[in-house]
């Protein structure tokens, strides 16, 4: 399969479920999904997603933990992040921009329109 | 039983009801100190011996202050001053932070009864210490497991909004019509309990003030138009209209406009919700020099009488089954309520003329915040302060507390008001909450890149709670290139801020860089006095000889030499210049300047560079002092 390469981080299974789900209305993401950070940063280094889709509450390795490996390592210091959170305060998603995430999706999503978001970050991303 | 029995054998009833009363405070469970007009120790109970270690025999004489942190003490001594000239009882402590000190040097947390009790010509004070060490335990763990809980209820939420969100949109195929009114009313309360959750973490972060308010001038009828726009759709979906008065004002208040928003946003949905089909809800806007009024009315039934006190009190519905139909948490106006009052409004209402409720809010008009920005008040030998800060309200409290002890105090609401309050007036010292402001921590390292600044004691202010990660990555940065005089945590201890204020005030004397100008032309020393008076503080000599006893009593961080004086050359002051510890950079300020390249003395001087206008003299002097300020911060990183 050679579509959209979107990689999923979160440590729920549920959630994980849902969005792939809610990423499989675009027909043209390839999804794949991780449980934890250090997961990720293995996966991220193998696969070379587009783009990663980061849960920032995690055990162990949480989400702003797990941008700062991908940074670090140049093979994925440039692949776009953005961040899964609950409800963000404006000053706590400057702060996440300011760690080098593109964006910030707040949860509960609405999953029907979960996958033309992340789209539409990617168009962004393209033009820019 | 020994000590009552023995009451009673010597008792008239006057010892009988002494020796009760005796025996009552020492059995209370709080703390309880007597002292005399001099603050002294009179009587102490057990609760007082148990809470602060010390037998009461240590304690009568001494001080109260003697069970407070010695960097209190002084500022309890003002405080006790300030009761004595206005004795009437009151509480303090509850919301300032005050300590208690054991016998240890354990410090715990405490709050005052003070009782001014007048026998006959002698005023004595009687304190009722509690210790709140278990309050602040208990709103703590509270704090902790409202967020635990809403993090713990939200990730299975996401799961079961989300599933439910794909069902009925068909991502897993088409449903039967009763299987798919099923889910709905399972989606509906699932978003009912999101947002009750949403709701549940607001007030709990604005009360215990996690929430940082970003304060900016703006015009609410601008921000109500967006908000009306946004709620269109919720709007139809109640059939009723919602309309901006025509003749609103601008109204523009200084407000952090995603907390203003919401505060809209809750008055238009309840007016909606609670408006009958085909109603109409307005919107109104009305302004005067002081304030701004935004009233929203709806067409509804109205409040009921018995309801009228507690409706914004937490989870308070009128009908709570009417409002669970509509899709209320019951937090709303409480909200409302917490929001406008951190923004330093009011909220209230009425019943609207021809039936239904007006919903009103006021806020300070933004001219009415700007005029606050200049303390008024002018102590003749007070320090003015410059207190970047963008909650007006916070800002004000701490211009109240300082003035007691000689400040004056100044406000920033922004970066940019700090650098033009900067350029109008000469501060002894600026306190920057690096939290609030714009540019933050940045502010402080701007504010050093800049000549006048380099050198002014800065006092950094922080929550250092809600938003951890931000104030431990300003935290890295302190020292760096803030060269900061202090960092202080809030909720800020005005008593130890005005301590450090004053000891950084009198440690740096002017904090100007200082500037030597040796000339014997007396109106070109005025001049140039007045030419940099606003980036630094100037000795102005006519003579090698003042010069050189200038040199003697004073440090200088540049001096400006006029070539000739009189008979003879300012250029011999330069042996002078290299000799102290550190060589003073020198601006040459001569009309000879350019003819000087050749000059071997010159030459074999490399601080130095010539100026041959006055506008050359300041462009130099200010380029020699960024040079110096840059160094400072890198000597100090």
């Amino acid at each position: 399969m050679s579509g959209v390469r979107i990689l999923h981080v979160d440590d729920e299974p549920d959630i994980r479920e849902v969005v792939d789900l809610s990423l499989g209305l675009n027909p043209e993401f390839d999804v794949r999904a991780c449980s934890s950070g250090a997961e990720a940063v293995v996966t991220a280094t193998e696969w070379s997603p587009r783009l990663i889709l980061l849960d920032v509450m995690m055990p162990g390795m949480d989400g702003p933990a797990t941008l700062a490996r991908l940074r670090e390592d140049s093979r994925t210091a440039a692949i776009p992040v953005l961040f899964m959170t609950a409800r963000a305060q404006t000053r706590e998603i400057e702060h996440f921009i300011a760690l080098g995430a593109e964006g910030v999706i707040c949860k509960p999503f609405d999953p029907m329109t979960l996958a033309f978001q992340v789209q539409s970050h990617l168009q962004a991303l393209d033009r820019a | 039983m020994a000590g009552i029995a023995q009451i009673v054998r010597n008792a008239s009833p006057g010892h009988l009801a002494a020796d009760a009363a005796s025996m009552a405070v020492d059995a209370c469970p709080n703390a309880m100190v007597l002292t005399d007009s001099a603050g002294r120790i009179v009587l102490v109970n057990t609760e007082t011996e148990r809470l602060f270690g010390y037998p009461r025999e240590e304690l009568i004489g001494n001080t109260i202050e003697a069970l407070l942190p010695e960097r209190l003490r002084e500022g309890h001594v003002r405080a006790r001053r300030e009761f004595t000239l206005s004795p009437a009882p009151r509480r303090v402590g509850a919301d300032q932070n005050l300590l208690g000190q054991h016998r240890d040097g354990r410090e715990f947390p405490i709050e005052i009864g003070l009782y001014p009790i007048q026998r006959g010509r002698n005023a004595m004070v009687l304190s009722v210490i509690v210790d709140n060490a278990e309050g602040e335990r208990t709103d703590r763990l509270k704090d902790e497991f409202v967020s635990t809980v809403s993090h713990e209820l939200r990730t299975p939420l996401t799961s079961i909004a989300g599933s439910l969100g794909l069902l009925i949109g068909g991502a897993a195929g088409p449903l039967p019509e009763p299987a798919l009114r099923l889910i709905r009313i399972a989606q509906n309360n699932s978003q009912r309990l999101v947002r009750l959750i949403n709701d549940i973490l607001d007030i709990e972060k604005i009360e215990s003030g996690q929430i940082v308010f970003n304060f900016k001038r703006l015009s609410a009828r601008a921000l109500a138009e967006q908000v009306i726009d946004a709620n269109r759709g919720y709007a139809d979906g109640f059939h009723v209209r919602v309309r901006l008065d025509e003749a609103a004002a601008a109204g523009e208040v200084y407000a952090d406009p995603d907390r203003l928003s919401q505060v809209i946003v809750n008055l238009l949905s309840n007016a909606i919700k609670f408006s009958p089909p085909d109603g109409e809800v307005d919107v109104a806007i009305k302004e005067d020099r002081a304030s701004v009024r935004v009233g929203i009315r709806d067409r509804g039934n109205g409040i009921p009488k018995e309801f009228r006190p507690r409706i914004f009190e937490k989870f308070a519905q009128a009908d709570a089954t009417d409002a669970r139909k509509k899709g209320g948490t019951g937090l709303g106006l409480s909200i409302v309520k917490q929001i406008v009052t951190r923004l330093g409004g009011t909220v209230g209402f009425a019943d609207a003329p021809g039936g239904g409720t007006v919903f009103f809010f006021d806020l300070p008009a933004w001219e009415q915040v700007a005029a606050c920005k200049t303390d008024t008040e002018n102590g003749m030998h007070a320090a003015r302060i410059l207190l970047c800060e963008n909650d007006p309200d916070a800002a004000l409290a701490l211009r109240e507390s300082l003035r007691p002890v000689g400040f004056i105090t100044d406000f920033a609401y922004s970066a940019a008001d700090a650098f033009a309050q900067l350029q109008n007036g000469r501060y002894d010292a600026i306190v920057v909450d690096t939290d609030a402001l714009d540019g933050g921590i940045g502010l402080v390292r701007d504010l050093r890149a800049q000549p006048a600044t380099y050198k002014i004691p800065i006092v950094a202010l922080s929550a250092g709670g809600g938003s951890e990660q931000y104030g431990q990555d300003c935290a890295r940065t302190d020292g760096a290139q803030t060269n900061l005089t202090e960092w202080m945590h809030k909720p800020v201890d005005a008593d130890r801020l005005a301590q450090i204020l004053d000891r950084a005030i009198l440690h740096r004397g002017d904090s100007r860089p200082s500037i030597l100008h040796v000339d014997d032309d007396r109106d070109m020393l005025e001049i140039v006095a007045q030419t940099l008076d606003s980036t630094a503080s100037i000795i102005s000599v006519d003579s090698i000889e003042s010069a050189r006893y200038a040199l003697l009593t004073h440090n200088f961080d540049l001096a400006i030499l006029d070539i000739g004086l009189g008979a003879v050359s300012g250029l011999d002051l330069l042996p002078d210049l290299r000799r102290k510890d550190a060589p003073i950079p020198v601006i040459i300020f001569s009309a000879l300047a350019g003819n000087l390249k050749d000059n071997p003395q010159i030459r074999a001087n490399l601080n130095k560079a010539s100026a041959a206008s006055l506008r050359d003299l300041v462009s130099a002097v200010h380029d020699r002092l960024i040079l110096q300020s840059a160094q400072v911060a890198q000597e100090t990183g």
